[in-house]
């Protein structure tokens, strides 16, 4: 299964090491990616102009379709943001004639044939456990990660359709999957606050920090996180921001596909500092 | 020749004193925040102070060499797309071998090759092949521009303006070479001035010569004899080929005074030779005064910004943006000397990640391309009114800083720099996002500001139906606050007016407008906590997600499109 690379706005420039080392860990799979077009996927529209954020959304998934292949993404806000236009254009028919005709104008139209897969559903089905933990080399024993799903991969539940929205397992059964071991956490399925970042930074700081303050009492030696916007709130907001974690010793947060990268040998281990933006593996 | 050289000066001098005041401007004028903490002078001292230790170190090499990759041979631009690097390669050289081989040929090529006349090949060939590739350049463009034209409407009158000044330079100068080489008069003037025989037969026997090979053409009729032929190109070969190559060489010009025949004597009579030159010197002096004032800045500016980008090593050369580099006196210069170094080629704009937004929401200032101009007005003239303001904060804060045009832009402007400036520069004036807008402290809001008075004075939603219906359902049960996030902070920050429950209240009530002022609604982080707990599913998020969009459309005051469907506007249906 091929699946078409929608890296997003924030990763090229933001985060570069988390789309250079999902490339290699799924060719390590054998998972083929593709590239196409992409432009924004219409999420940071939908606080002012929810047709235009679902034109631009129906618009990538038409690309897509045009070369007959799935969507992966890695953020959760992209994934969210799809799931949730094609949602709306598969219920509302006005909507979907009204962007159909303006995909026309260059030849595309959105049909709801592709499928929107998020990165961590990708491999917890595609992949799988089994396979993920046979092929661990550096399984990372004792080592406790506090999971952190992200908002839009997992609510509105009835649209997104990642895990149970309420009660999720899938991110805790891949930090199994590499040896290491995933706490329970108070604010386990909060937001990370960087959806009011430079809007209002101090509603935003102070969820980040009640995050981090949440997972350093379960007892997690770093927050492992599937999304861009919250590695780059849980990085480099925090780094900006503040120097100290009030109450509590600072933890970093690891993007899960470098922890996996490391526990497939590909790569020096995330936890470790200088490693945290290695572009290999 | 008087007007020739008095012209010339007359250009040259506006010339220099625009590229003078231009180059000024980048010390004078300023954007953001950044420009205020320091003075004119301090700017200019810094950056002739940091280009002399750029110039004295090691760092010089590197930069050479860059310069050579991105400048001397454009490889950004080729990355851009073949077509449009070739049309730029096209032009740019042809013109620059034209400037040496034809306008500058006595003050450069003289004194190396004392040989040299315009007449002579190669110079003859040259000439028009170096004006053939400008032609074929400027074709190509005008061919990809309207291409591109067809989505988005992104030619303005300067690039218009560019196409027609090197159109007419290099149109008069075929035509003029056309016109001289039909010319009789010319043949004249010639025969008098380098023949070493006035005897009226061997003169009419080069006549013969040269209206039977070279193509001017004479009046009155001539002998068609072969002997005549064959002593007149005796002749040509004894007085006339040292210095005047065969007119064939020229394969553009030569094929063109063919189709002049017919109107060769009417051309002749009326010396068009002198009136063309005229049409010729003329265009190319008005260019060169125009330079500092249109597009062909771009032939200064783009080098400076480069070598100036790359001096201050703004992370990787010029690819990245300066992120967390403390402002310094050179910090706003650099940003006026990068919106100059723009030449409005848009390869930002079909490049940019939101350009699908600008389809929908029609504002231009949405398109990089376009937005640098907006900026450039700003950077000019400080006060703008709330309109420009307005427009300008709409483009703006759609853009998510995607870095994409940053990394294609052929002149190597830092445009996330110039966009993220911008921001703070709006923001200052209170036209920030419109969560900040709606969050911001009371004495803004109740302040002179343009930007604030719009809020007070406006029913924010006033348009479409109420969501009383939606909202029948609820029976204030207060789930919604007790799962939210954003309400857990009101023990620490005080901030909240109201908890979700409360502002599903109001609108209960039907108090659109409050509810959609409350802080809650702009506070939410659209975890969808609130809407997945809710019994009643009750789509707590998606409504605060319309009532955003309605208080964002009021504020830029965009008519909701015709094309969006009725169900998508109307206020309760939204999930």
């Amino acid at each position: 299964m091929t699946y078409a690379f929608f890296g997003g706005c924030k990763i090229s420039h933001d985060v570069p090491h988390y789309e250079t080392s999902v490339r290699s860990v799924l060719q390590f799979f054998d998972i083929p990616l593709t590239d196409a077009p992409f432009t924004c996927c219409g999420y940071p529209m939908r606080h002012q102009d929810s047709f235009a954020s679902i034109f631009s959304s129906a618009r990538n998934m038409a690309l897509a379709g045009q070369k007959g292949v799935d969507i992966m993404t890695l953020c959760q806000c992209c994934f969210g943001q799809l799931m949730f236009a094609a949602h709306r254009l598969k219920t509302d028919e006005v909507l979907r004639n009204a962007v159909n005709s303006r995909l026309a104008v260059e030849g595309l139209t959105w049909d709801g044939d592709i499928r929107i897969r998020h990165l961590l559903s990708v491999l917890h089905e595609d992949i799988g456990m089994e396979k993920i933990s046979k092929m661990i080399t550096n399984p990372l024993t004792g080592v406790r990660l506090a999971a952190h799903y992200g908002c839009h991969a997992l609510r509105p539940g009835h649209i997104v359709r990642m895990d149970n929205p309420l009660a999720p397992t899938i991110f805790e059964d891949l930090i199994r999957a590499i040896g290491a071991e995933p706490v329970d956490w108070g604010r386990r399925l909060e937001c990370c606050g960087h959806p009011l970042w430079e809007k209002n930074n101090g509603v935003s700081l102070y969820l980040m920090k009640a995050k981090i303050q949440s997972a350093v009492l379960s007892g997690a030696h770093a927050i492992c996180t599937a999304c861009n916007y919250c590695q780059i709130q849980f990085e480099t907001v925090r780094q900006k921001e503040t120097n100290d974690m009030e109450g509590g010793k600072p933890i970093p947060a690891i993007l899960y596909i470098q922890m996996l990268a490391h526990g497939l040998g590909m790569a020096q281990n995330p936890l470790e500092k200088g490693n945290r933006r290695n572009k290999h593996g | 020749m008087m007007i020739f050289t008095g012209t010339f000066y007359i250009a040259a001098l506006i010339c220099l004193l625009g590229i003078f005041w231009r180059t000024g401007l980048w010390f004078m004028n300023g954007l953001g925040p950044e420009a205020l903490h320091f003075s004119h002078g301090k700017r200019l001292a810094s950056a002739v102070g940091s280009m002399i230790r750029v110039v004295f170190s090691f760092r010089i090499l590197k930069i050479m060499r860059g310069l050579i990759r991105d400048i001397v041979f454009q490889l950004p631009l080729l990355k851009a797309g073949f077509a449009r690097w070739l049309a730029h390669m096209c032009i740019f050289y042809g013109f620059l071998f034209l400037l040496i081989f034809h306008a500058l040929g006595d003050q450069l090529i003289l004194p190396f090759y004392p040989d040299y006349a315009s007449t002579l090949n190669p110079f003859f060939f040259l000439r028009n092949f170096f004006g053939a590739l400008v032609i074929f350049g400027i074709l190509m463009a005008v061919a990809n521009r309207m291409q591109r034209s067809k989505k988005f409407h992104a030619t303005h009158g300067t690039d218009v303006a560019a196409f027609i000044i090197i159109g007419v330079i290099l149109g008069s100068g075929f035509l003029l070479e056309a016109v001289q080489i039909i010319s009789a008069p010319m043949f004249d003037q010639m025969v008098e001035d380098y023949m070493g025989s006035d005897d009226p037969g061997e003169i009419e026997q080069l006549k013969t010569f040269w209206a039977d090979q070279f193509n001017v053409v004479f009046p009155g009729t001539l002998s068609s004899l072969d002997a005549d032929l064959n002593a007149g190109q005796d002749l040509h070969e004894a007085y006339c080929a040292a210095c005047h190559s065969s007119p064939r060489a020229a394969f553009v010009s030569y094929p063109v005074s063919r189709m002049l025949r017919s109107p060769a004597p009417w051309l002749n009579y009326h010396r068009a030779d002198i009136w063309l030159w005229y049409v010729h010197f003329l265009a190319c002096f008005a260019g060169l005064a125009m330079l500092p004032f249109s597009k062909f800045f771009h032939l200064i500016s783009i080098p400076i910004n480069w070598m100036v980008s790359a001096a201050a090593e703004v992370k990787g050369a010029h690819r990245t943006a300066s992120e967390g580099v403390e402002p310094g006196p050179n910090t706003a210069t650099r940003y006026i000397l990068g919106l100059d170094a723009c030449t409005h080629c848009g390869i930002c704009s079909v490049n940019c990640s939101v350009e699908p937004m600008y389809r929908v929401i029609g504002n231009t200032a949405i398109l990089p391309s376009e937005k640098l101009g907006f900026i450039k007005k700003m950077a000019e003239h400080p006060l703008q009114d709330n309109d420009f303001l307005n427009t300008l904060a709409r483009g703006s804060f759609i853009c998510t800083e995607c870095h994409r045009c940053t990394a294609v832009c052929p002149s190597g402007i830092i445009l996330a720099d110039l966009w993220k400036t911008t921001k703070k520069a709006l923001e200052e004036k209170g036209y920030g996002n419109v969560h900040s807008r709606m969050l911001a402290p009371m004495v803004d809001k109740v302040s002179h500001n343009p930007a604030f008075i719009e809020l007070r004075g406006k029913t924010l939603i006033g348009k479409g139906p109420g969501m009383e219906k939606d909202l029948a359902d609820c029976i204030q049960c207060s789930i919604c606050s007790n799962v939210c996030p954003v309400v857990t902070t009101g023990t620490d920050i005080p901030l909240q007016s109201q908890t979700p429950q409360q502002v599903l209240n109001l609108l209960r009530m039907g108090l659109m407008d409050l509810a959609a002022r409350s802080d809650m609604v702009w506070n939410c982080t659209t975890c969808y906590k609130c809407q997945e707990y809710c019994p009643q599913n009750i789509r707590i998020t998606d409504i605060f997600y319309e009532l955003r969009n309605r208080v964002t459309s009021t504020l830029y005051e965009e008519i909701p499109k015709s094309s969006q469907s009725a169900a998508h506007r109307k206020g309760g249906d939204v999930s």
